[in-house]
Formats: C-alpha cells, sequence, structure tokens
C-alpha cells in the first residue's frame, strides 16, 4: 500500500448516498407514473371483488354483496398507501443501511485484527457499489413501462416455468438478483482492496448482510403478501 | 479507466440478457400460493370403482288392511232382537249375524197372502160371469137374427158381456200386483235377517240386542253394524310421492316393514296404482296397493302402519362407488376443468334459471386423489341404493375415489392436499367398507 493511498481523501459520503436515494425516487416515482404499480394493485382489488362476488352468489343478500365489493374498492386507498411507503421510504433507505451496516462490520473485523480502520473510505466504495442495485431497479422499472407489463423480473425467478408455486420459493427466489450479486460483490472487494479484510471475511460478512435483507424482505413481502390475499381475495 | 468500460460493457450484456430473457417470458404463467400456513394433508380413505348390483327403492308410509272386506249395515229399519256373533268370531258366507224384529215385515206378507187369496176367489167369480155373459149375448144374437129379440136387448147383452170381462181383468192385474207385494213383503221380512257376504272374522260389531238398525249407508252413523274382513289376505295401502310415481309399475317386488318391527322385512308386491293423485297438506300422492306374500305366517293385521320399499330398477352389473363419494358441490366451488365443462353441457340450466345464479348450481361431485392431492370430477350418476351409487360418467374403474371420513368430505376442497389413511384407523372411524 503506498503513501498516496493513505493520504487519499474520500469524497464526502453524504452526497453520493443523497444522490442515489433521489435515484431511487425518480426511478419509483417514473414506475408509479406509468401506471404500472397502481394498476397491478387496482387489478387486484377488481379480481378480490369479483371473486366476493363470485363467491356470494346464493349465499348472501345482494345489498350485502354490493356492501362487500364496495369495501373491497375502498381498501384501493390503504394498499395503495402502504405500497407507497414501501417504494418511496423503505427502498431509498435500503441503500444507506446496507452501507452502514457494511462499512460498520469491515471496521469491526480490522479492529478486532489490529488494523487501521478507514471507514470513510469504506462507505465511500460500498455507496459507490449502491449504483447496481439502481441499475437493476432502473432496468424493472424501464422495461415494465416500455412493455407495459407487471411480471418484469430480473431475478433467478425468471427461471421458473409456468406452474403453480408457493408464494415462499417465489419470492426466495427474486432475492437471488445479478444486480444485488454484483452489488454486494462490489461491497466485499472494497473493504478487501481496502485491507480491512481477507477475501473469505469480505465474503462472509457481505453474505451475512444479504442473508439479513434477503430474510426481511421475505418476511416483509410475505406478510403483505398474505395480508392482502386474505383481505382482498377471500377464500 | 479500461476497467470502467468493461464493468459498463458486462452491465449492458446483463441488462439485455435480462430483458431478452423477460420479453420471451409469457406472461401469467404461474400462480402464486401466499397461505403462510399449509393445510396439512386430510387423511382420507380411498377406494375404486367397482362394479356390483344396485337396486333403486323407493319407499312410502302406508297403512295395512285386508284384501277382502265388509261392511255389514240393515236394508230395513227393526229393532235387533239377537246377535249372533261378536268381534273375532270367524264365520261363513251366509251365517246369519243379526236378527231384527220380523213382527212388521212377517205381517205385511201375511196381508198381502190373504189378499192374494181374496183376488183369486174373485177372479173364479169373474170367469163364470164371463161365461154367462157370453152365452147370454150367443142367445140373443141367435133370437135377433129371427126377429124375435129386440136389436134393444141385443145391445144390452153385448154391454153386458163387456163389463164382465173388464171385471176379470181388474181382478187379474190386481193380482198380479199383490203377488209383486208379496214378494216385497217376502224381500223385507228376508232383510230382518243378516246374514255374512262374505267367509271371514267379525270385526269392529258395534251392535247391540234392543238397538234400532237404521237403513241408509255405512257413512250414516248408526247404519253400520259390523264389519266382516278376511284375515288370510292383506295388504297395504301406500301413498307414494309424485315424484317417484312413474317408476311403479304392477308386479314390481317390494319389502313390507311394519312400524312395530322395522328389522323384518314381508315381501310383497305391487297390486296396482291409482290413476289419479290425490293432493293432501301441498303434497300429491298416488295411492298404491301392495299385496302381502308372506304367506300364512305373515304378522300383518289390519290397521298396522307399515312403510314399504319398492324395487323400481335394478342394475345387474353397475360400475359404482360408495355413495358417501358423490357429493354435491357448488359450480363457483370448482375450478374450471374440461370435466366440469362437459358437465355443464351435459347438464344444462332449468327453464327459469337467473344467469346470475348459474354460480349457485350444485354441481354432482366426487373427488379423486391425484398426486397427493383431492381433484373434484363431476359425474353423473343413475341408480343408488342403501349403499352405492352408479357412476354413469366422470369415473373410471382405475381413479382413486376418495370415500371417507364423512366429514372430511363434506369439507373437502379440490386441490387440498391428502393422505391415504391407514386401514386400521379407517375402519376405527366408522366409515362402512
Amino acid at each position: 500500500m503506498s503513501a498516496s493511498e493513505f493520504d487519499r481523501t474520500p469524497a464526502p459520503i453524504g452526497p453520493r448516498l443523497v444522490g442515489i436515494m433521489a435515484a431511487i425516487v425518480l426511478i419509483q416515482a417514473i414506475g408509479w407514473a406509468s401506471g404500472l404499480r397502481g394498476g397491478a394493485l387496482a387489478r387486484a382489488i377488481e379480481s378480490g371483488a369479483a371473486r366476493v362476488e363470485r363467491r356470494a352468489v346464493g349465499e348472501v343478500s345482494e345489498s350485502d354483496v354490493r356492501e362487500a365489493i364496495a369495501a373491497h374498492r375502498d381498501s384501493l386507498l390503504f394498499w395503495a398507501a402502504l405500497a407507497a411507503v414501501g417504494d418511496f421510504a423503505v427502498e431509498p433507505v435500503a441503500p444507506v443501511a446496507r452501507v452502514v451496516l457494511a462499512a460498520s462490520g469491515f471496521a469491526a473485523i480490522a479492529a478486532l485484527r489490529g488494523r487501521p480502520i478507514r471507514f470513510n473510505e469504506l462507505l465511500a466504495g460500498a455507496a459507490s457499489a449502491q449504483w447496481l442495485w439502481v441499475i437493476g431497479m432502473a432496468t424493472r422499472v424501464g422495461l415494465a413501462s416500455a412493455t407495459g407489463r407487471s411480471d418484469i423480473d430480473t431475478s433467478a425467478a425468471l427461471l421458473m416455468p409456468p406452474g403453480s408455486y408457493p408464494a415462499a420459493s417465489w419470492v426466495a427466489l427474486r432475492q437471488v438478483d445479478p444486480f444485488a450479486i454484483l452489488g454486494w460483490m462490489a461491497v466485499g472487494r472494497s473493504g478487501w482492496r481496502l485491507g480491512l479484510v481477507g477475501p473469505i471475511s469480505a465474503s462472509g460478512i457481505c453474505l451475512l448482510l444479504w442473508a439479513a435483507e434477503a430474510s426481511l424482505r421475505i418476511g416483509a413481502e410475505l406478510l403483505c403478501g398474505a395480508a392482502m390475499r386474505a383481505s382482498l381475495v377471500p377464500g | 479507466m479500461r476497467r470502467l468500460v468493461l464493468s459498463g460493457i458486462g452491465l449492458a450484456v446483463l441488462v439485455a440478457v435480462l430483458t431478452a430473457a423477460n420479453l420471451g417470458r409469457e406472461g401469467g404463467g404461474y400462480r402464486l400460493d401466499w397461505d403462510l400456513l399449509q393445510t396439512p394433508p386430510r387423511e382420507v380413505e380411498l377406494a375404486s370403482p367397482a362394479r356390483a348390483e344396485i337396486i333403486e327403492t323407493i319407499s312410502a308410509a302406508g297403512t295395512v288392511e285386508p284384501v277382502e272386506e265388509a261392511e255389514i249395515a240393515p236394508q230395513v229399519v227393526g229393532r235387533v232382537v239377537e246377535v249372533f256373533v261378536e268381534d273375532g268370531d270367524r264365520v261363513a258366507k251366509g251365517d246369519l249375524l243379526v236378527q231384527l224384529d220380523p213382527t212388521a215385515a212377517r205381517a205385511s206378507l201375511d196381508s198381502v197372502e190373504a189378499r192374494i187369496e181374496r183376488l183369486r176367489a174373485l177372479i173364479v167369480d169373474a170367469e163364470e160371469d164371463v161365461e154367462k155373459a157370453a152365452r147370454d149375448l150367443s142367445r140373443t144374437e141367435q133370437l135377433a137374427r129371427r126377429n124375435v129379440a129386440t136389436p134393444t136387448e141385443l145391445l144390452d147383452a153385448r154391454s153386458t158381456m163387456a163389463k164382465v170381462q173388464a171385471a176379470l181383468d181388474v181382478a187379474r192385474n190386481d193380482l198380479l200386483e199383490s203377488e209383486a207385494m208379496r214378494r216385497m213383503s217376502q224381500q223385507e221380512l228376508d232383510y230382518t235377517e243378516i246374514r255374512a257376504p262374505i267367509d271371514g272374522v267379525v270385526a269392529d260389531c258395534e251392535v247391540e240386542v234392543g238397538e234400532v238398525a237404521i237403513a241408509g249407508t255405512t257413512n250414516l252413523p248408526g247404519a253400520k253394524l259390523m264389519t266382516i274382513l278376511d284375515p288370510d289376505r292383506m295388504q297395504v295401502r301406500a301413498d307414494v310421492d309424485e315424484t317417484d310415481v312413474p317408476l311403479v309399475r304392477p308386479g314390481q317386488p317390494a319389502r313390507i316393514y311394519l312400524q312395530a318391527d322395522l328389522l323384518t322385512a314381508i315381501p310383497g308386491e305391487v297390486e296396482r296404482v291409482a290413476p289419479r293423485g290425490r293432493l293432501e297438506a301441498e303434497v300429491v300422492t298416488f295411492e298404491t296397493i301392495i299385496r302381502d306374500q308372506g304367506g300364512p305366517d305373515s304378522p300383518l293385521r289390519p290397521g298396522m302402519t307399515a312403510t314399504v320399499e319398492i324395487e323400481v330398477r335394478r342394475a345387474p352389473d353397475a360400475l359404482s362407488v360408495p355413495i358417501q363419494a358423490v357429493v354435491q358441490r357448488r359450480r363457483k366451488d370448482l375450478p374450471d376443468s374440461p370435466e366440469l365443462l362437459a358437465w355443464l353441457d351435459r347438464h344444462p340450466p332449468a327453464p327459469g334459471e337467473a344467469i346470475g345464479e348459474l354460480g349457485a348450481r350444485y354441481v354432482t361431485t366426487a373427488f379423486v386423489a391425484v398426486d397427493g392431492k383431492a381433484r373434484a370430477r363431476p359425474v353423473d350418476v343413475g341408480l343408488s341404493d342403501e349403499r352405492r351409487v352408479e357412476i354413469l360418467a366422470g369415473l373410471g374403474p382405475d381413479d382413486r375415489v376418495i370415500v371417507g371420513p364423512f366429514r372430511t368430505l363434506e369439507e373437502l376442497k379440490d386441490g387440498d392436499p391428502i393422505t391415504e389413511a391407514d386401514p386400521e384407523t379407517a375402519s376405527e372411524t366408522g366409515t362402512p367398507p
């Protein structure tokens, strides 16, 4: 490691992260503006309403059926607000969390091993890697907007042949995304190149963080999906 | 810089590959199950359709009555002077049952006979008068031809002849009338002796000595004296529902179950079916006679209540499943399989059925086990008895049909995971074989 590398002052991390967050918000806004995001929710609502009508025939009075359908349609606002919170609040914060947790992990390992803790440089490297997630998101939203299809995917779920599957397996496969994998590789590489951790430790920390994020996403998606299914598409 | 360019190219290739993969994929090709808690497999009992004899029966309630029954009522009014029988007495045709007071009838007969004797004497007298008048007329005519008798005398003789001839005719007619009256009186006298019209046993004997028997129909209170019935030949008069009666024909075998002993079947045979239905309590029924064929030891007694089962159809070698395996499901609860669409084509909606209610239509369904899941199969059924139902379409001999337990079959839905129950466990649930 040369002296120039030690003396190099990393660019401020804040503007980078703000740029990434802004990009994510912009991409999500494009997704909503194209109508695909809200359209998918509205279709789910209408599907549920149709199913309510189909299943309630002969069971309850016409007025009860109308009331149930109206309640269904009224719930669109709630689910749209929940989806917007996820898209415009959680997703932009996710890169920040990734950067901070990865940098903290690498720094902790370096401190335990008595190596220099180059936290700011590590933050900068991890932040730059977040653009890979942004590119993945942009690819999905761009393709969806261009094709008008809401089932665009860039993950291993693309490999699933047509058929019926438990939602858990589909959500889990969606976490195996090449952009995320490249992103974590880039994060790990930055820690290794800065000399804080070895390649095995870097891989281990990145795998651990990827698994944690994937678990959170799988849990949250299953919970919301099941709740939505239970309330919008009863039975 | 070179590394940046290579990275950019790599990313571009990746995006292109993913774009191609997405565009080449057929949309909506997979369905997701969002249930967080998977339903555990239900333990079910499986059986394949088998060939067996199925006898379809219909049942109806009725009452036992004798084939021959005569209600005894007097044909003349009279005081009862003697009753020769009581309930349970066996009588033969012609046996004297009740004697009414014959005094008036006999007096009437005696009076008529006396009048007849008097008329016979009158006729003899009138005949003599006629002979005499004929002789006188003949003599007067001879004298008149010789101009000895005047024309006036001749006319008088002829007049006398006509008068005595008329008197003789009147007497003869009176005799005929009196003889008719004698026959009537004799019949009235005979009516005072009430005799058994058939062989049988006396029942409902309500007459006592000293009572006045009233002539009339048996519907008139007090007119019916007793009933004579034949205890050796019984039948059941049953009311068959209008939905079942098209299947009932004379000569079909039947089983009679007495209310007193519902476990013992007494053989019978359909004797006849009423040509006209009867509306009672908003239900139309057809009176059907089932003749007892239980032989001399048959326990049937008049007035007993019974349930009859009539064998209306029989299939000697029908592909069938246990009857509990066939259930009803609403159209909306079944997947749009080709089998269901074919079933709906074979069973068009009833006239007047609203289009909006088609989802509520019931579909006759059996569940088969396919790859560890229950799959609904709409079926056409034929004959059925207490245990099995004939399958006309929808199942094959190789299908594994879910036949129990009952509660599972009540709740089972298409796609539910299932597992075959241990036969020993199944027998403990009480499911019939």
